[in-house]
């Protein structure tokens, strides 16, 4: 009797069970993905408010008293003086790659004069403010990080905050700025020695490059102020938010050490999803 | 009551605990229970740690640094709580504190972080704070400003640093946890002349020990004796 009924039981629930689960699958994906996109707009406004507060902080001459200076001095040296190295050596690295790649493909057949567009193109629209951003994050925003977050660790930013600074005056708006600073400056370098890079390369390997006025005039005369404004775009905001973030994830890091590389790697691959994802955009809509 | 939380009645008091609660957290070895006090200019109060119960709220309430559950905390008649994170600061700046733990900001060298509070906050010249620093670290039997990284001084040299930190300014309120942590007896003459010259300028001074005999010590003139037991501060008697 009871088997019966429980047969019965199970042929009617057998069709409702497989329907709940056809059903509840895209459910519970729904909800996974909708989770997981108000974690993601959370952490958005979250840099955002930071990125508000740095600039509001920044623009308050109150601010800018000479300890906060002498850091923002500090921080440019370090992030900034200290790289021009590397930077100029990934110029000239590009500058040499460029012009054979340039000479393979398109030497034979078009005229010098395009060598100018196509370096605009290719180093002042895109790659300078993306490489440069990369070695930042890779030297500076890493270090940032794991510094800030050894900050917290051992109680520095109670010590700073129990003598009346401003955590957010004293840790973070000179390193943030300071990035800023260092990346417009270091585009600008890494920029001026590709071109002379290729210049030099193409005379090593015989491109049709010119004189060094012609070179010079063809290249400056590609530029477009929209160039100019994709330039300043992609060196400032990318940095800014590596900056934030680093700041962010270094201070708002785990009361032991253990959470210091943690810190560091979650600060490198935010800033390196911000700069990739910021540079698209800007690229969208300067040139589309 | 102005806008900033400031009481008439309150001009005359430096600090004021009103049944103050504080729940413990990872930083403290101890809560604040009902913690209820008064120190006016010139007074000092001695606070007597149980052993194992260092890290208390009371240094960090009293800076405003950490937010009460219950009760209010005024610095010279101003409720923390009812002030913006600006006037907290300047508040803060009047205010000279050696921390319990080793509190130095180790990408700055000894004397830029003596120093730091005083150039953030004022507009006098390097030399001049250099000097009145030099002086204090002379007092407190140092040869004179400290120099390189917290990391290469002795632990001792480091609390006696902490002390020229703390009375650099001329502080209108000095919160000195346990300042004589490992340097008990020697800096007790450099101590207590500094203290004596705050006080007698108008500054009050809230000094923890877990030294019974400093504790006891007559010597110490405070115009309060008062003891931690677990979360509560019991014992107030004036002298």
């Amino acid at each position: 009797m009871f088997r019966s009924s429980d047969s019965r039981a199970q042929a009617r629930g057998g069709p409702r069970l497989l329907a709940g689960v056809l059903l509840g699958l895209p459910l519970r994906l729904c909800g996974f993905v909708g989770a997981a996109a108000i974690g993601q707009g959370r952490k958005v406004v979250h840099l955002l408010a930071i990125v508000s507060a740095v600039l509001t902080a920044a623009v308050r001459p109150s601010t800018w008293r000479r300890t906060i200076l002498e850091a923002l001095l500090r921080r440019i040296v370090s992030s900034g003086f200290e790289a021009i190295g590397i930077v100029v050596f990934l110029a000239a690295a590009l500058g040499i790659l460029l012009v054979v790649q340039y000479e393979l493909w398109l030497g034979q057949i078009v005229q010098s004069r395009l060598l100018g567009p196509v370096l605009v193109a290719v180093v002042v629209r895109e790659l300078a403010p993306l490489l440069v951003n990369l070695v930042v994050i890779a030297r500076s925003g890493s270090a940032m990080a794991a510094e800030l977050a050894l900050v917290h660790v051992s109680g520095e930013d109670r010590v700073v905050e129990g003598q009346g600074l401003e955590p957010l005056v004293y840790w973070v708006v000179p390193r943030a700025l300071a990035l800023v600073v260092s990346v417009v400056c270091l585009t600008l370098m890494f920029i001026a020695f590709s071109f002379v890079s290729v210049y030099i390369g193409g005379q090593w390997i015989d491109t049709k490059t010119g004189t060094f006025a012609d070179f010079t005039r063809d290249t400056l005369g590609a530029m477009s102020p929209a160039d100019a404004v994709n330039l300043v775009l992609k060196s400032t905001i990318p940095a800014l938010l590596t900056g934030c973030i680093c700041a962010a994830e270094g201070l708002g890091a785990g009361d032991t050490t253990a959470e210091v590389p943690r810190a560091s790697r979650v600060a490198v691959q935010r800033s390196v999803v911000a700069l990739f994802a910021v540079s698209a955009f800007i690229s969208v809509l300067a040139y589309l | 009551m102005d806008v900033d939380g400031r009481t008439g009645e309150m001009s005359d008091t430096v600090l004021e605990f009103s049944a103050v609660t504080v729940e413990g957290g990872h930083l403290y070895d101890t809560a604040l229970w009902q913690v209820s006090f008064r120190l006016a200019p010139g007074e000092l109060v001695l606070v007597y740690l149980e052993e194992g119960h260092l890290h208390t709220p009371l240094a960090d309430a009293a800076q405003g640094l950490v937010e009460p559950a219950h009760g209010r905390v005024r610095f010279q008649g101003r409720d923390w709580a009812l002030l913006d994170e600006d006037r907290r600061a300047l508040a803060r700046a009047r205010i000279g504190r050696v921390f319990e733990e080793p509190a130095w900001i180790s990408e700055l060298d000894m004397d830029d972080n003596i120093m730091l509070a005083q150039r953030h906050h004022t507009r006098r010249t390097d030399a001049e704070i250099r000097d009145e620093a030099s002086a204090l670290a002379r007092l407190f039997s140092l040869p004179g400003l400290p120099r390189g990284r917290p990391s290469e001084l002795r632990a001792p040299d480091l609390r006696r640093a902490a002390c020229v930190r703390a009375f650099l300014g001329k502080p209108e309120l000095l919160i000195l946890e346990r300042p004589t942590a490992g340097v008990y007896p020697s800096i007790m003459p450099a101590l207590m002349t500094a203290i004596r010259s705050a006080r007698a300028r108008g500054a009050a001074v809230l000094w923890t020990s877990d030294d019974w005999a400093l504790w006891n010590d007559p010597g110490v003139k405070a115009s309060a004796r008062c003891k931690m037991t677990g979360s509560q501060l019991s014992s107030l008697a004036g002298e």
